[in-house]
């Protein structure tokens, strides 16, 4: 996951909740703004940013993968000052919240290169002072972000099943049967 | 400020544009001639020609006179492209120490881009003259198909002819670019382009200004040029039956009958029936043998069909990597001087349902295009931007050999994407990778781009070094890789070893022969070149073009003169 975290609404100058024609009219503007055609004087600058904008269109325009986009962006934006929050991860101690950020990014990084023995040991340490039911959650979580729809399904349902009271994990999993639904219906 | 040209350098032709006041210029060679053939040539007592002076001589030269250079543009002898083109050109072909493609004009090896350079030249020289100030910069269109060595090639060919080329497009977008819709509209258009040698085709969503290159396929063999041959191995069959001579052999015979059958092929556009007259054309023991006979329309559509419509699965595919039903399409623009073929016309109407579009010349289009791009850089357009796709996907080779992509194919440029590396030993002090383009799963079976070092690593454990490889292809779909130790934050040292092309330093050479060397031999060709002018170019004994036999223009008229009527006969 080299990826950084860009926020593509941000970039594009777009509300979250912007339609597809929205998103569109956005894209075409920052390419003007941006693109090295019309930024002969800092070439650098423009090739990346325009690098950027292109692949914010090509996840937003999609809507799959701008389901997917959301999951991940809006889980990673929630922060608020007496917690430390990333998604699911919520401390109330910084050094605790980075330890487990960094077993949980080393265990992203793990499981995009499909060592996934190894990645769950991390995911294990990240998650190591939840509950069992949220350690599941969690890799679910993961799941979903390396688009392994499936694995995250059975995830989510255990999870559910663990704590069955927990809403989060109903509204979660409702979301990505929709998008599954979606998925089959757009390989048609 | 100085003028940017735009230049579409053909495999057959090139052509120049350029947009003045907000109006497209076609600028003439100094013959006059709003296309310039892409040939250059070396006669017995050292001029040299390029353009029509060249391809003039070209029956009496055939060895030094190189034609179809740029299907030779970064590429390896060893490519199976140019084993086949090596038993059709007249002119040698040879390897290059890197494995590259060399050719050999009076007895002296030049690289691909030293005589795409030369034509160049000619074309800046002829906009200079005709514009009457120094031109130093210009847009360069190439096929979308062209890869990175190719594009770079191209770019090289511009620095030794001493233009800066300030930008490299497809050629389909440069034909978008000039088909003149209206851009605040949107529309979903395919651009077919059968050249001479290769076949483009693209489709593309235009919409507030915005040229977007949705989808590009297309076959890098097949033109014109293969056409030609077909005639030419009917005529063969047809004299080797009624004479039994194989004019196979004879490169001189085999140059003639180019020559005749492409003239044939081109008349045959507008005309129902043409003769063909090679007089002399073998020697035998009773005598000398002439080649006469009639090519009609029906024949040559005959002998070509398959050419024609294989080009439907290229079209097929790139309407499926844009999710598209051919209903979908707004506008068919047919670019290339073989799309002015009727079968082809009809073949296209065929594949996509819907009449081509007439607004554009064929011949002109991308060279048009390039202009319009050319007016966007310099800042003199501001309402048009180009958003070009790669046409390969590009990755590098892991474990097993195996391909892994990086950029996917149809990825919008410029784009970059970034991989973390590392060590797989303590210690290791450099990490190797070798880049690749193509689709197939196996990285030997796709093309190498170069193999990059990443070097100086400082000592670690194995896998804690972390190094961010960066991919970037540029608005030219040229690549560029750089790294960074993400330890550090720092530049990573990285030793780039390309798979081919020419060095830094060999292209300065080359650029400095260019106007030495190059320069005096050119100035001898200007002087045999007006020679050639007043004296007609010495013929072949009774050589004539292809004859007009029948000039049946209007429907009416086919009905009564019916010519075609009196062959059938004599066929039955
Ligand atoms: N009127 C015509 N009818 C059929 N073919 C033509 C006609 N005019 C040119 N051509 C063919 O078009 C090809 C050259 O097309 P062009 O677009 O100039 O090529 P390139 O893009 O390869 O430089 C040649 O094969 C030539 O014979
Ligand atoms: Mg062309």
């Amino acid at each position: 996951m080299a990826k950084k975290n860009i926020n593509y609404y941000e970039l594009l100058e777009i509300y979250p909740a912007a339609t597809q024609e929205e998103i569109e009219n956005a894209f075409r503007a920052a390419l003007y703004k941006y693109h090295p055609d019309h930024n002969p004087d800092r070439p650098e600058w423009a090739h990346e940013k325009t690098a950027e904008v292109v692949e914010a269109y090509k996840v937003l325009s999609d809507p799959l993968r701008r389901k997917i986009y959301n999951f991940i962006i809006f889980a990673s934006l929630k922060k608020t000052t007496k917690e430390y929050k990333f998604g699911i991860f919520q401390f109330n101690e910084k050094k605790k919240f980075e330890e487990a950020m960094q077993y949980f990014k080393e265990g992203v990084e793990l499981f995009d290169q499909d060592d996934k023995a190894a990645a769950l040991l991390k995911f294990q340490q990240a998650f190591g002072t939840y509950k069992f039911s949220e350690a599941i959650y969690n890799v679910g979580v993961i799941y979903i972000i390396t688009n392994k729809l499936n694995e995250a399904l059975h995830a989510f349902k255990e999870a559910q099943r663990l704590d069955p009271e927990n809403q989060h994990y109903v509204k979660v999993l409702d979301r990505l049967q929709e998008l599954m639904r979606e998925i089959d219906k757009a390989r048609k | 400020m100085p003028k940017i040209i735009g230049i579409d350098l053909g495999t057959t032709n090139s052509c120049m544009g350029l947009i003045e006041d907000g109006k497209l210029i076609i600028i003439p060679n100094d013959e006059g001639f709003r296309t310039t053939p892409s040939v250059v040539a070396l006669t017995k007592d050292g001029a040299l020609l390029v353009g029509n002076a060249a391809k003039r001589q070209q029956i009496m030269n055939p060895e030094n006179t190189i034609f179809s250079i740029k299907r030779f543009m970064g590429r390896k002898f060893t490519d199976k492209v140019v084993e086949n083109d090596l038993k059709l050109m007249p002119y040698k072909i040879v390897p290059a120490p890197n494995g590259d493609v060399r050719v050999v004009m009076g007895g002296k090896i030049y690289s691909p881009p030293e005589i795409s350079a030369l034509i160049l030249m000619k074309l800046k020289r002829d906009a200079e003259r005709y514009l009457n100030e120094p031109v130093e910069k210009a847009v360069i269109t190439v096929p979308a198909y062209f890869n990175d060595s190719q594009r770079q090639a191209t770019k090289d060919a511009g620095k030794i002819a001493g233009l800066d080329v300030v930008r490299i497009i497809n050629e389909p977008t440069a034909a978008a670019l000039a088909s003149g819709f209206d851009s605040k509209s949107k529309m979903k258009i395919v651009i077919y382009d059968l050249g001479g040698g290769t076949f483009d085709v693209s489709i593309l969503k235009l919409g507030q200004g915005i040229f977007e290159v949705m989808s590009t396929s297309g076959d890098t063999h097949l033109g014109g040029d293969d056409f030609d041959q077909r005639i030419i191995d009917y005529l063969i069959e047809e004299f080797y039956k009624k004479e039994g001579i194989d004019l196979r052999g004879d490169r001189v015979a085999l140059q003639r009958l180019k020559d005749a059958a492409e003239k044939a092929k081109i008349n045959l556009s507008t005309l129902e029936a043409v003769e063909i007259t090679l007089q002399f054309i073998a020697v035998t023991k009773e005598g000398p043998k002439h080649l006469q006979t009639v090519l009609t329309r029906e024949k040559l559509e005959a002998l070509t069909k398959d050419l024609a419509e294989s080009t439907a699965v290229p079209c097929e595919i790139a309407l499926r990597d844009a999710g598209l039903k051919p209903s979908d399409i707004d506008e068919v623009v047919l670019v290339g001087g073989q799309t002015k073929m009727p079968l082809v016309r009809s073949v296209v109407s065929r594949i996509f349902k819907k009449t081509p579009y007439e607004g554009v010349n064929p011949d002109e289009a991308v060279a048009a295009g390039a202009a319009h791009q050319a007016s966007v850089l310099k800042g003199d357009i501001r309402d048009i931007l180009l958003l070009d796709v790669t046409a390969f996907s590009l990755g590098i080779k892991t474990e097993g050999g195996v391909f892994s992509k990086i950029i996917e194919k149809n990825s919008s440029i410029p784009t970059r994407k970034s991989e973390i590396y590392t060590t797989t030993k303590d210690n290791q002090s450099f990490v190797r990778i070798e880049v690749y383009q193509g689709e197939k799963p196996m990285a030997a079976d796709n093309k190498l781009i170069g193999t990059f070092d990443l070097v100086g690593i400082p000592p670690a454990k194995k896998g804690t070094p972390k190094i961010e490889v960066m991919f970037d292809i540029d608005a030219n779909g040229i690549i560029k890789v750089s790294a960074k130790d993400l330890m550090t934050g720092k530049e990573q040292a990285i030793q780039i070893t390309p798979d081919s092309g020419l060095s830094k330093s060999e292209v300065e050479r080359m650029a400095k022969d260019m106007t030495t060397e190059f320069a005096e031999k050119l100035a001898k060709g200007e002087k045999l070149k007006v020679q050639q002018e007043y004296k007609q170019v010495e013929q072949l004994p009774g050589d004539k073009d292809a004859g007009v036999l029948g000039e049946v223009k209007t429907e009416e008229q086919k009905k009564k003169k019916s010519i075609f009527d009196i062959f059938k006969k004599k066929e039955g």
